[in-house]
């Protein structure tokens, strides 16, 4: 009796840590809903990576290399959550083509600018930080797609 | 004479017992009760620890706090460590015995862990 | 003069104890989401714990006797074990989620993964409670916290549009694209940070310890009155530079990273580290108190000898043990790499419906006239502790449904 209430507490605990974000999707609708979420977490990381570009010469290195190597990690995370889920028809198939293409291009952007900020290479961020108004400009689109 | 009524299950039952110096022994877990007593049943003694705690559970949780509990007992004695009530000088938030620390025995797992765990640490 | 001092300090160490991970956190990521839509659960938050601390406070005073105590003898034993085994999980939890805060911190001054500190983290933390002058490290720790004020420092400096900004606050709304349940599920999480439980075990445990008495009773509410709210000015200004900086590009917060980029952008670098320094010593000042507190509350059920009872550790063998145990297995959660903002998340919602458990036998406690005599709860405290009390028993009965539907805010 009375070990019961910890009982359910730790199952829903457990249900829900393992439960996770993504899960398999049956429809379109359900899917390009998917999408849009997915989008808009990425979006969400390069506003960060907006963000501490713009502070790269007022932040310490340390704590610099660490924010790019979390959004780097974030990002890569999202994306093989997305990957995951299989798309229920040609028409969600096509969606996942477009979204794949800005998950690569962010998730390579990102992985050179972690490894530039890990060497200390404050100066070439800005640099390889170019097509970033491009990658969020092509996600806002996507976030659009669940109307 | 109102005043000097005790009601033994809310008044004593869980609460803090204390040395004289303030050093705290365990809880009211149990009370002894002396039917026998001349003038009607009296509190003899309160019972405190595990062993007397894992009577007042239900079932297979209380089965379980008495036994390992006894397990402890380097005697074969398995009876709960009792207080005699004489020994007991106040009763108010907090349950006041008129002995020191010094002269009580300690709480078996207390005594266990400081002999096999605890007291081997330096600084201990 | 003296006297003066010690009341400073008292108030100091309550301004920068108020703030740990579960804050921080959760002030940040719901600025980032919500802007400051959610601010007024913070001040409902902050009230509540300001009521709740000083109830303790006023019993410990005046009883002698801290939380676990009072909850075991006004509950009965077999509901007191039910409470306990609550308490001391999410205590557990909180533990964790302090314990990797402080490892973070490392992390963002030196670049070396967390998971690597955590085991030294573990060891100083030991070795404080162990043998360290116990109040001395509170009293630098919470005095170290107060370096966290660095983001009232960058609020003013990022110069927002205060009027909209209050006015945002004042006419709470749930934004397009969130959903009422999430909406509500935040706010939850928000009020758990501002009344996480521990505070209170811890508190009631140090007056005990210090045996405090009538005397007392002023500093208390000096304490809880103005330490408190300055706190939360904290919290309210973490918020608000996530919404300032971070909302507008739909970041969602989920490193400590993250919530420092605003100090980074307002004040440069000396502000990232006022705010490293403040953060460890926020998180590593309440590791030190979940680690007690934890064990507290198992000494407290039972009966067991803790703190300056015992004057030496092996005299509080049953104590120490569970604090070595209850270390281990925080340590332990935390290396199995869990996304320690997730664990915070969890531990503060999770702490908000286990209010009830301890709130309820306070509340009576500080009722009883037969303990607390002329010290009693008047009837004006008496209204807003009942207020407070429907609003955590409402809290308490809807954050296990709601973490649920939306899936724990997703």
């Amino acid at each position: 009796m009375l070990r019961r209430p910890g009982r359910i507490g730790a199952t829903v605990l457990v249900v829900i840590l393992a439960g996770g974000c993504a899960g398999s999707s049956r429809t379109d609708d359900d899917y390009r809903h998917k999408v849009a979420n997915t989008a808009e977490t990425l979006d969400g990381v390069l506003g960060t990576v907006q963000v501490a570009l713009k502070v790269s010469s007022r932040a310490p290195a340390a704590y610099l290399s660490v924010t790019f190597a979390d959004a780097d990690d974030d990002a890569s995370a999202t994306a093989g959550n997305f990957d995951a889920i299989q798309p229920p028809s040609a028409a969600a198939d096509q969606l996942r083509g477009r979204l794949d293409a800005v998950m690569q291009d962010t998730v390579s952007m990102l992985d050179d600018l972690r490894v530039a900020a890990r060497r200390n290479r404050g100066t070439e961020l800005a640099g390889l930080a170019t097509p970033l108004p491009r990658l969020q400009a092509r996600l806002q689109q996507l976030e659009g797609v669940a109307g | 004479m109102a005043d000097n009524v005790l009601y033994a299950g809310r008044q004593l039952l869980d609460r803090q017992i204390a040395t004289v110096e303030g050093r705290s022994v365990g809880k009211v877990d149990d009370l002894e009760i002396d039917v026998d007593h001349p003038g009607g049943p009296v509190v003899s003694a309160l019972l405190t620890g595990q062993i007397a705690l894992g009577a007042r559970f239900f079932g297979r949780m209380s089965v379980w706090v008495t036994s390992t509990a006894q397990r402890l007992r380097e005697t074969g004695d398995t009876s709960p460590r009792r207080i005699d009530v004489r020994l007991v000088s106040s009763v108010a938030a907090t349950v006041t015995l008129r002995v020191p620390h010094g002269d009580l025995e300690p709480a078996d797992l207390e005594r266990w862990l400081a002999e096999h765990f605890i007291g081997r640490i330096p600084g201990a | 003069m003296k006297k003066l001092l010690q009341v400073a300090l008292g108030v100091l160490t309550a301004i920068g104890g108020f703030v740990d991970i579960g804050d921080f956190v959760t002030s940040s990521v719901v600025g980032a989401r919500f802007g400051m839509g959610l601010a007024w659960v913070l001040v409902v938050g902050t009230v509540g714990i300001i009521v709740y601390a000083e109830m303790c406070g006023r019993v410990a005073a005046l009883t002698k006797r801290a939380v676990f105590d009072v909850v075991r003898e006004r509950l009965g034993v077999r509901f007191a074990l039910v409470n306990l085994s609550a308490s001391y999980f999410i205590n557990l939890l909180t533990l964790t989620a302090e314990l990797a805060g402080v490892a973070i911190a490392i992390q963002l001054a030196t670049s070396v993964n967390y998971l690597l500190w955590i085991p030294l983290v573990g060891l100083v933390l030991w070795l404080v409670v162990w043998k360290l002058p116990f109040e001395v490290m509170e009293n630098s720790f919470g005095l170290l916290g107060l370096a966290l004020l660095v983001f009232v420092i960058s609020l003013w400096k990022l110069g927002p549009d205060w009027s909209a900004m209050l006015d945002h606050a004042v006419h709470p709304a749930v934004p397009s694209g969130e959903g009422r349940p999430t909406w509500w599920y935040y706010g939850i999480a928000l009020f758990g940070s501002a009344m996480t439980p521990y505070e209170v075990f811890f508190f009631s445990s140090g007056a005990v310890e210090e045996r405090w008495g009538r005397q007392d009773l002023m500093t208390n509410r000096l304490n809880v009155f103005i330490g408190f709210p300055l706190g939360a000015v904290i919290s309210l200004s973490i918020m608000a530079c996530s919404a300032l900086v971070l909302g507008p590009l739909h970041v969602q917060v989920s490193h400590v990273s993250q919530v420092g980029l605003p100090v980074a952008l307002a004040v440069g670098k000396l502000g990232i580290a006022a705010m490293l320094v403040g953060f460890f010593a926020a998180t590593f000042g309440a590791s030190l108190e979940t680690l007690l507190s934890a064990g507290y509350v198992f000494a407290q059920y039972f009966g067991w000898p803790w703190g300056k009872a015992a004057p030496r550790p092996r005299e509080a063998s049953r104590f120490q043990t569970l604090l070595l145990l209850t270390l281990f297995a925080a340590m332990a959660l935390a290396l199995t790499t869990l996304d320690p903002v997730k664990v915070t998340e969890y531990s503060v919602v999770l702490s908000a419906a286990a209010l009830p458990l301890t709130y309820f036998p306070i509340l009576v406690i500080a009722n009883d006239r037969g303990y607390m005599g002329d010290q009693a709860n008047g009837w004006f405290s008496n209204t807003i502790a009942t207020v407070y009390l429907i609003i955590i028993g409402v809290v308490a009965l809807v954050t296990l449904p709601l973490m649920l539907a939306t899936k724990a805010g997703m």
